[in-house]
């Protein structure tokens, strides 16, 4: 047995990943785009699992430290099918800044907003490229004055959150979740109202105003506020999704 | 426990991420051991020091390796007596030159910084290529592979002796027991060396992810107002969080707005070449001297370079 163990972790490897992916929970850890190599890894592992198994010339020498191979087992026990709590998005945020130093004359904003035809309605399969550009598209100021509606889970009160506003937002994935972003949108509001890491649906106008370091900045004005039950926190780019193409009506001009 | 929690969620993420380039760089590092010669490759690689470094950057281009395949196939290289200049700048340049990477590199930057691109392809080579011919000048000739003590006297070694035999006997003449017994050396090979490296991986992966979880990334942006110290501090980011070669530029693009251009590209660059992960991993199969001047020298020519595109640019 002991001559036979790399082909057992191996095995091990093979069934581990292939458990994650029909549980449905390899978007726990990958981006979807990203999944292709590690599925096809599970099988060419199995295969080099049985085949070193069951040859009598392959054997291996068993090292002490070797047990260490063991330890991505125990990280998915540890996990349990969970995912990154909510409040580690402080660390992961805080870096997007829109660098529009001049401020742009919006006239006559309309106060009567009908959300019934929401020119934004970000769903999880556009918000990754909508979020960045709003929030730092150099361009993305000729959207000033449109409404929006989103969904997410909220910070506050952390450093780079100027006052009177809180953000909302989902985790961005590009590769794997060692990657992710929180990324999202500032909204102005009191703070106060909101719960931290809880999920809500708001409504709002898209305006402008500055952040901490005086930079202008692209908010969510808030109209309506829901608070919801919790969604999918990660998010991918529209490419995972299929659904590029529904970003075309928006015209982003990079 | 939560903490406990975030961290296993973004190690097995990394662990996720890694496994299939090192089972790639496995498998074509056994591919090379069965089906190529020392003697071919020799003959591959021409005299002159610097053609020599242009070639095994040619090479990174044309094996589709990333930060944690090319170190299998690096040491491979370097067991087959293929100079130490030539495999340093494969290892080097490798991850960022490969077409995965090019590719991932474009979308991030073409829309709104499209000379990024063109800079971390030519400082990458560039820098490629003088620290493998550096590293070649003081290990000429020196074991820089850690020894490994398990290949001994026992029925193991005999076993695997009698394996190696057969094959030296089908490099010359072929018939179909030993193209089997080719195959199974493959299979064993790959194993060996793809454990040999996941035991290192799973330490960098645990430090990364532990760093990742207890820091706040927004740390560096008490940096970004210096022109040098952001660029110091962007690259020992790049070397603490670890990321793939693949992904490194999405984060690189949401930098761009805090960071100044060139703090950014030396993230870009020294990234792919270096990292906490990575670190862990070459300190498992090469001797430390070497890691440890590979790893100052990484950080020094990305600081002069990236120093020198602030004058220039």
């Amino acid at each position: 047995m002991k001559k036979k163990y790399l082909g057992i972790v191996s095995l091990i490897y093979a069934l581990i990943i292939i458990y994650t992916w029909f549980n449905s929970n390899l978007n726990n850890y990958l981006a979807p785009n990203m999944q292709i190599c590690i599925k096809a890894s599970s099988i060419v592992l199995l295969i080099l699992g049985i085949i070193s198994i069951l040859n009598n010339k392959i054997k291996f020498r068993f090292k002490i430290l070797d047990l260490v191979l063991l330890l991505p087992v125990l990280a998915l026990f540890i996990i349990n099918d969970s995912k990154l709590d909510l409040s580690l998005s402080i660390n992961r945020s805080g870096f997007n800044r829109n660098k529009i130093k001049t401020d742009i004359k919006v006239e006559d904003i309309e106060e009567d907003y009908d959300f019934t035809n929401t020119y934004f309605d970000i769903d999880d399969s556009i918000y990754m490229e909508l979020a960045n550009y709003i929030s730092y598209g150099e361009k993305a100021t000729k959207f000033i004055g449109k409404t929006i509606r989103v969904r997410g889970f909220v910070q506050k009160y952390t450093s780079y959150i100027p006052e009177g506003f809180f953000t909302i937002g989902k985790y961005a994935v590009t590769c794997c979740i060692a990657d992710s972003e929180y990324i999202g949108f500032f909204v102005k509001y009191d703070p106060d109202k909101i719960k931290s890491f809880n999920w809500y649906q708001i409504e709002g106008v898209l305006k402008q105003g500055k952040d901490k370091d005086g930079y202008n900045i692209l908010y969510i004005d808030l109209v309506n506020i829901e608070e919801i039950s919790s969604e999918e926190e990660y998010i991918y780019s529209c490419d995972n999704y299929n659904s590029c193409s529904k970003l075309e009506k928006y015209e982003l001009d990079y | 426990m939560d903490i406990i929690k975030n961290i296993s969620i973004i190690f097995i993420s990394i662990f996720y991420e890694s496994l299939p380039f090192l089972l790639l760089g496995a498998l074509i590092s056994s591919i090379i051991e069965a089906f190529v010669s020392d003697e071919k490759l020799a003959r591959l690689i021409p005299k002159n020091k610097i053609l020599a470094s242009l070639v095994g950057i040619l090479l990174g281009f044309f094996i589709p390796a990333c930060d944690c395949a090319v170190i299998p196939v690096s040491k491979r290289l370097i067991k087959k007596k293929v100079p130490i200049n030539v495999v340093v700048s494969f290892m080097l340049a490798s991850p960022i030159i490969n077409p995965v990477v090019l590719l991932s590199t474009y979308y991030a930057f073409y829309k709104t910084n499209p000379e990024i691109i063109i800079l971390r392809i030519i400082l990458g080579i560039i820098i490629a290529l003088i620290i493998g011919i550096i590293m070649g000048i003081i290990f000429n000739k020196k074991e820089v592979i850690k020894e490994i003590k398990e290949e001994s006297s026992d029925d193991i070694d005999e076993d695997f002796m009698e394996l190696i035999e057969e094959f030296d006997a089908c490099k010359i003449n072929c018939h179909d027991e030993t193209v089997n017994s080719k195959f199974i050396f493959i299979v064993k090979d790959t194993l060996n060396d793809l454990f040999e490296v996941v035991k290192y991986l799973i330490f960098g992966a645990l430090i990364a992810s532990t760093i990742q979880v207890l820091t706040p990334r927004s740390v560096i942006n008490i940096f970004k107002n210096s022109q040098i110290l952001s660029i110091v501090a962007l690259m020992l980011f790049a070397y603490l969080i670890s990321l793939c070669s693949t992904s490194d530029s999405f984060i690189g693009k949401s930098l761009i707005n805090t960071f100044t251009k060139q703090s950014v590209l030396a993230y870009l660059v020294l990234g792919p070449m270096i990292d906490i992960k990575n670190t862990i991993v070459l300190l498992g199969n090469f001797k430390k001297k070497f890691v440890l001047t590979l790893i100052s020298l990484i950080f020094i020519m990305v600081f002069i370079f990236s120093i020198l595109v602030v004058i220039l640019l």
